[in-house]
C-alpha cells in the first residue's frame, strides 16, 4: 500500500510538537545544552530511566550513524493520540497488533521529528533511519552527555534524548555561535517577531449533495451553531485544532472577534 | 427447520475458488461519467469561515479574555462558504431563528 507523502507542522496536533522543539531548538545555548546534559546524570540518580519506563515498544531511536541518533519515546496513550491524529480514526493502536500502515504512519511521524531535529540542530539534512530499540545502558550513567528533552503531548509521556555524540557536535556549533551573538534572549523573544494566521470559523452545516447543487443566490443556509455559542479560532490550515473561542462583532470598520475563556 | 437451513448432501457442497482479477485497463469506459445523480443522498459539510487575522507570536502570547482580533473583511463584506477548504460560495451572515446563517450572494451555478 503506497502512503501519501504528509506534512505535519500545523496539519496534525503532532504539528505542536514540531513547534515545541523548533521552540527549545530556538532558545539552546551552551549554558543550556550544559545543564541539561547533566540533568541525564542527576535525573539517573532519580532513577529516571524506571520513571520514563516502557520497554523497547515504547522507545524509536532515529540515527544518521551509530553514535548520532535520537532515542524518541512515547507512551502508549500518546502513539494513541498521534495514530489518532494521523488517521482520522479513534483508538487505532489498541488494536492488538497495530495494522502495519497505522505503524508505518507513525514511524514516518516520528522519523520527520527527528529528523527536523537533526536538522535544527546540526544545520544540514541528514539521512535517517527509524528502528525500535531503547536507548543503550550507557547512555543513562552519570556524566553520559546525553540529553533528556520532556516534550509532553496532550499530558502523556513524550521524550526525546539526544545521544551524547549528537550533543557533542551540537555544542561545537552552539559555542562557536554564542561567540558571535553576544547577549542571549529567551525563547519567547527569539519567536516574538514571528507570525501565526489565524482562521475565524462561524461554523458548519451538513447538507445532502442535491440540496447544496440547487443553491442559489438568495437562498439561506442555517448553521449547526447558535448566536450565544461562541466561534472557533484555528490555526491556518487546520480548522481541527481550536486555539480560542470568541463572540464576532465589528472594529474600526471591520468584522471582529472577541476572545472569551472557553467553556465546554 | 427453515429449507435453506437444511443439511444438504455433500454433492450439492463445493467450494468456489475466487478467479483472480484484473483491474480495469485504460481503454475500459467511464460507468459513471460526470452524473452526479447516484449519489445525491451524500452528506457533506459546508463551513463558514468570517475572516482571519495575522498576529506575531508576541501579540499572540499577550492576548486575554475580551482581547479584540480585527479581522481582514470589513463588516459589510460577505463570507466566505467552503465545502471541503474549497470555497463554492459568498455571502451575508445572518441570525436564523438561533442560529448562525449565510444568504448566498454569490454561487457558480451548474451548467
Amino acid at each position: 500500500m503506497r502512503i501519501r507523502p504528509f506534512k505535519l507542522i500545523n496539519k496534525t496536533e503532532f504539528g505542536f510538537i514540531h513547534v515545541r522543539v523548533q521552540e527549545i531548538l530556538a532558545g539552546w545555548t551552551e549554558k543550556w545544552l550544559l545543564d541539561n546534559a547533566m540533568s541525564v546524570a542527576a535525573a539517573a540518580a532519580d532513577n529516571a530511566k524506571e520513571s520514563i519506563g516502557g520497554g523497547a515498544a515504547n522507545w524509536r531511536r532515529v540515527s544518521i550513524s551509530p553514535e548520532c541518533w535520537v532515542g524518541i519515546y512515547a507512551s502508549f496513550p500518546s502513539l494513541n493520540l498521534l495514530s489518532t491524529s494521523l488517521s482520522g480514526a479513534r483508538s487505532v493502536l489498541t488494536e492488538e497488533p497495530p495494522s502495519p500502515l497505522l505503524c508505518e504512519l507513525v514511524n514516518k511521524a516520528l522519523l520527520d521529528l527527528a529528523e527536523s531535529v537533526f536538522t535544527g540542530l546540526l544545520g544540514k539534512q541528514e539521512r535517517a533511519d527509524i528502528i525500535r530499540q531503547a536507548p543503550p545502558e550507557e547512555t543513562w550513567k552519570w556524566g553520559s552527555g546525553a540529553v533528556l528533552i520532556d516534550l509532553g503531548f496532550a499530558g502523556e509521556k513524550f521524550h526525546l534524548l539526544l545521544s551524547p555524540e549528537l550533543t557533542n557536535r551540537t555544542l561545537g556549533k552552539v559555542a562557536a555561535s554564542q561567540e558571535s551573538t553576544g547577549n542571549l534572549i529567551s525563547v519567547v523573544e527569539a519567536l516574538a517577531s514571528q507570525t501565526a494566521e489565524l482562521d475565524v470559523w462561524l461554523g458548519e452545516a451538513e447538507l445532502e449533495l442535491a440540496v447544496i447543487q440547487s443553491i442559489s443566490v438568495g437562498d439561506v443556509i442555517r448553521f449547526e451553531k447558535k448566536i450565544d455559542q461562541p466561534l472557533h479560532v484555528c490555526l491556518k490550515d487546520n480548522k481541527e485544532k481550536e486555539i480560542c473561542v470568541g463572540f464576532p462583532g465589528a472594529y474600526k470598520g471591520n468584522k471582529a472577534i472577541q476572545l472569551t475563556i472557553h467553556s465546554k | 427447520m427453515a429449507d435453506h437451513l437444511k443439511n444438504t448432501s455433500p454433492k450439492s457442497v463445493q467450494k468456489i475458488k475466487l478467479e483472480e482479477l484484473q483491474d480495469a485497463t485504460e481503454q475500459g469506459g467511464s460507468l459513471f461519467g460526470n452524473n452526479l445523480e447516484l449519489i445525491q443522498g451524500l452528506k457533506l459539510r459546508l463551513s463558514v469561515s468570517m475572516g482571519k487575522c495575522q498576529l506575531t507570536v508576541k501579540e499572540l502570547m499577550s492576548l486575554k479574555e475580551n482581547s479584540v482580533l480585527k479581522l481582514d473583511k470589513a463588516t459589510a463584506e460577505p463570507v466566505d462558504v467552503f465545502l471541503d477548504d474549497k470555497l463554492i460560495a459568498r455571502g451575508s451572515l445572518i441570525v436564523v431563528d438561533d442560529n448562525f446563517g449565510v444568504r448566498i450572494n454569490e454561487i457558480l451555478q451548474a451548467s
